[in-house]
Order: C-alpha cells, then sequence, then structure tokens
C-alpha cells in the first residue's frame, strides 16, 4: 500500500492506539481459546454464552449488543457534557445541574447564578457546539434553566453539576 | 419567498392569539410558534438569496452556520445564535419530561422571554437582509 505523502494523523499516539488493538485483540483470541477449552468439559465461559446466543437468537444477541454500545455512547456523551459543567461552575455560570434521562434523549436542568440572557448564551454556545457535532439527531441533549427557586424540585434528579 | 413569508405570517397570528387569550401559560407553545415563524423567515431568506438550506433541521442548523466548509448559506453569528437559540428552546420546550405543570410553566415563562428576545433580534437581520416580511 503507498504511504500518503502528507500524514496527517499523530503517529505516535495512532501508533499505541494500534499497540492497544493488537494487546486486545491477543487477550481476546487467548480468551476464546479458553473458552474452547472449557467448551471441551462442557463449561460455557460467558464469551461461549454470547456466541451460542448469537447462532439461537440472533436478533436478541445483536439487541444486546446494541444496548451495551448505547450505554458506551452515553458514558462518553455524559462525561463530554460533564465536563462542560465543572467548568462553568468553575467560571461561576452555573450554580448546579441535574440530569434526567428518557429514552435515548437527556434533558439537563441548569440552574444559573445569575439567571440572565447573557448567561444563558454561554450555556448555548456549548449546546450549539454539541448540536454541529453530527450526532444531535441520534443522541439529542436539550437543557432546560431551572429559576433558582424552583432548584429543590430537581434536587431528586442525578446531580451532575 | 412569499409563500415561506406567508407561513411565516400564519404562524405569528397564532402565536398573537395564543399570547392574546392565555397570558400566563402555554408559553411553550409561544415558543414553538416563534421558532416556526423564524424558521419561515429564514426559508425565505434562501429563497430570495436562491440558497438550498436543505429541509431537516440539522441541515438548515448546518448550511447557515459561518466558518463552516459546506454552509450553503452562512449568516451573521449573532442572527444564527438568535436563531439557534429558538431552536433549542423549541426542542426542550416539546420535552414531555415533567410532570409538574405549576412548575411547567413557570421555567417556561422565562424561557419565552429570552425567546422571544431572541425572535425580535432575529427579526430585525431578516428585515435588514430586505425580505419583505412587513408588506
Amino acid at each position: 500500500m503507498t504511504k500518503p505523502t502528507h500524514d496527517i494523523t499523530n503517529k505516535p499516539e495512532l501508533a499505541r492506539f494500534v499497540d492497544s488493538y493488537i494487546n486486545f485483540l491477543d487477550i481476546h483470541s487467548k480468551d476464546v481459546k479458553f473458552g474452547s477449552d472449557l467448551l471441551d468439559s462442557g463449561i460455557k465461559t460467558e464469551f461461549i454464552q454470547k456466541m451460542e446466543l448469537f447462532m439461537v437468537n440472533p436478533l436478541q444477541a445483536l439487541l444486546d449488543q446494541r444496548q451495551m454500545v448505547d450505554a458506551n455512547l452515553y458514558t462518553i456523551v455524559d462525561g463530554f457534557v460533564n465536563l462542560f459543567f465543572e467548568k462553568a461552575k468553575k467560571l461561576n455560570i452555573v450554580k448546579s445541574a441535574f440530569k434526567k434521562r428518557n429514552g435515548s434523549a437527556t434533558m439537563y436542568m441548569i440552574v444559573l447564578n445569575q439567571d440572565n440572557f447573557n448567561n444563558r448564551n454561554e450555556i448555548f454556545y456549548f449546546l450549539d457546539h454539541y448540536s454541529s457535532l453530527g450526532v444531535y439527531d441520534k443522541l439529542p441533549i436539550y437543557f432546560q434553566f431551572v429559576p433558582t427557586e424552583l432548584e429543590e424540585k430537581f434536587i431528586t434528579e442525578e446531580s451532575v453539576a | 419567498m412569499q409563500e415561506f413569508i406567508n407561513q411565516a405570517k400564519h404562524n405569528h397570528v397564532l402565536h398573537d392569539s395564543i399570547c392574546e387569550n392565555y397570558k400566563e401559560s402555554y408559553y411553550d407553545w409561544k415558543i414553538t410558534c416563534l421558532f416556526y415563524v423564524a424558521i419561515h423567515y429564514l426559508k425565505a431568506l434562501a429563497k430570495k438569496r436562491k440558497k438550498d438550506i436543505g429541509t431537516s433541521h440539522m441541515e438548515i442548523n448546518g448550511n447557515i452556520r459561518g466558518g463552516s466548509h459546506n454552509a450553503s448559506m452562512p449568516i451573521q453569528d449573532t442572527a444564527r445564535q438568535n436563531y439557534m437559540n429558538l431552536y433549542h428552546y423549541s426542542q426542550s420546550a416539546r420535552y414531555e419530561g415533567f410532570k409538574d405543570l405549576k412548575t411547567f410553566n413557570a421555567i417556561k415563562k422565562k424561557d419565552y422571554e429570552h425567546s422571544l428576545e431572541c425572535f425580535n433580534q432575529f427579526k430585525k437581520f431578516i428585515v435588514t437582509s430586505q425580505v419583505p416580511i412587513n408588506t
């Protein structure tokens, strides 16, 4: 394969990522071999059970995979949004924030230290950035500003800031 | 272009009617109406400029973004921010996660105040862009 003349990737970082993947495949291969050996003795490891599910009920197995992928996606989105709220709290813009998930959508209830249009715009800049990432229709997030006097209505929700 | 202006007027009449009849409630629908007036203003502007900004919200939002390589009709940052604020308010206005209507109404009232400010600013941009929305 011809190498690109202008390689814009960060080679050391990419190389580390490739190495990690090789390690993962190595460990995974050993796990599968281990499961295969145990299967001869009539024992099914967790991975072998998943393979069996793919054979007997592929739809359920795929749905399980999708659930796992969704959970990973939500974790990444949560981390991204939480980081923003941490910064906004340090900047004294956000007083507190709470999260409520409803299906694939996540609503964040945000209490501002000073609820004015400028501070709301600051928060919306982030939401605008998120919506530009091309994942918004699949992983929507909504921001709802909450007046300070109504903060207590949301303290039972999961706190994120 | 006129068809979009007519649709914007149609939605504006509904907004004004809700405001007239329900002064202290239905802020979620007032917000939604304002957004749907704004989106038709934007479509009228696109028609005037002979630009294709797409049909879905995602397409439209991307095509008016300044600094974007593929944007078909980038608009002023402030105007876009006002439009996007309206978009985000209208999205959360239709979220069905609230059961306490009194609380819902109280928080939407403040959202509506900001939405109205954003709408008025966006409308000024449309007027200065020579879209004849007041004729």
